[in-house]
């Protein structure tokens, strides 16, 4: 007889992809539901990313609900909109950019090799072997770096 | 000075707030403290707070009141705050495995450094400017460094970015100068103290 997955019964790790329109859908219960999920195990790829608030308030919540036994924290690769260049036009105009993809999930699980604008790098640890990398979630930015601002900083 | 920037100079300082409260932010082990203890030393002769290689050893938020710093022909009266590293995971098997700590030890530190979090995340609603420390060995692009970015941009807060330990042989300020073009980055070593002077330079440019 086939045997059917279910999950809780295997050893990998459950990756739920989140559509945007159910990201806002959540509205205000959005930063529960994701801790909720990734305290559960899983590891989740939003559509949309977080704002810089919303992050902000993923890691003030994360801190207070870590208890050092099972859960230590989340790992939140992403592209945040805020690393896009904007031109000096748009800056004057106070567009800020839209959050882009994000990984959440719980970090001992979920960890980040390498991030740049552009590329991000994570793999996902196995529960029974953590020091063994078996599976690797690679997230490639279609969008091309749009050119320095108008500004520079200075010393 | 031309009469402009002398009149511009003067309305400024009109309105200018009698001290600016100055958060030292970033995340663990990016030299945070000794950069405080090093602005502190500077112009009070007396430090903040200790550092340490173990991440969050500041685990409060420590303030040192009127700071007065003289640069650029200005001077500007700081309050400066070293605010705890901001992490999104704390372990306290770390501890433990790398520091040396028994585990009741261990989980104490790891529980204060969660609180310190928070503390100080709650801090960027009662500063008026941050320092923002990155390790300039370190790639950038951590999300904490991204996070507080954003985070300062929507609230519209004066924001120097310290490209720290430049004394390392492995570091590039040029990386975070690329990473983040949209603001200042200082190079320095709060170690040795190379570069203050260029950052005091700017603090009275961007805070004062």
């Amino acid at each position: 007889m086939k045997r059917v997955l279910k999950e809780g019964d295997q050893r990998g790790v459950s990756i739920n992809l989140i559509s945007t329109e159910k990201l806002d859908e959540l509205g205000s219960e959005k930063i529960r539901f994701i801790l909720d999920q990734v305290k559960e195990g899983r590891v989740l790829v939003l559509e949309k990313g977080l704002s810089p608030s919303e992050e902000l308030d993923l890691i003030r919540i994360t801190m207070s609900e870590i208890d050092h036994d099972s859960f230590i924290g989340v790992e939140t690769p992403g592209f945040t909109g805020n690393v896009v260049r904007l031109g000096l036009l748009q800056r004057l105009l106070g567009r800020t950019p839209p959050p882009r993809m994000m990984v959440v999930g719980p970090a001992h699980l979920l960890k980040t090799i390498k991030k740049d604008g552009r590329t991000i790098q994570a793999m996902i640890l196995t529960r029974d072997d953590r020091d063994r990398y078996e599976d690797e979630i690679d997230i490639t930015s279609e969008e091309e770096p749009q050119g320095p601002p108008g500004e520079t900083e200075e010393e | 000075m031309g009469f402009f920037n002398a009149l511009m100079k003067g309305l400024k300082g009109l309105f200018r707030k009698k001290q600016m409260s100055i958060g030292i932010y970033g995340p663990p082990n990016a030299g945070k403290t000794t950069l405080a203890n090093r602005i502190s030393r500077d112009w009070t002769g007396k430090p903040l707070g200790k550092a340490s290689e173990i991440p969050h050893e500041t685990r409060k938020a420590r303030e040192r009141k009127e700071i007065i710093i003289k640069a650029a022909g200005s001077k500007v009266n700081f309050n400066i705050v070293d605010t705890p590293g901001i992490a999104t995971k704390i372990d306290f098997h770390d501890f433990v495995e790398d520091h040396g700590m028994d585990k009741k030890e261990a989980r104490t530190w790891a529980k204060e450094a969660t609180e310190g979090v928070i503390e100080a995340i709650k801090w960027l609603d009662k500063v008026d400017g941050v320092l923002l420390v990155m390790d300039a060995a370190q790639d950038p692009f951590n999300q904490v460094n991204v996070t507080l970015i954003g985070n300062l941009e929507a609230r519209k807060l004066p924001t120097v970015i310290i490209a720290n330990k430049i004394d390392l042989e492995e570091s590039s300020p040029a990386t975070i100068r690329d990473a983040f073009p949209q603001h200042a980055t200082i190079p320095i070593s709060a170690l040795s103290g190379y570069g203050m002077d260029n950052l005091y330079k700017a603090m009275i440019k961007y805070f004062g």
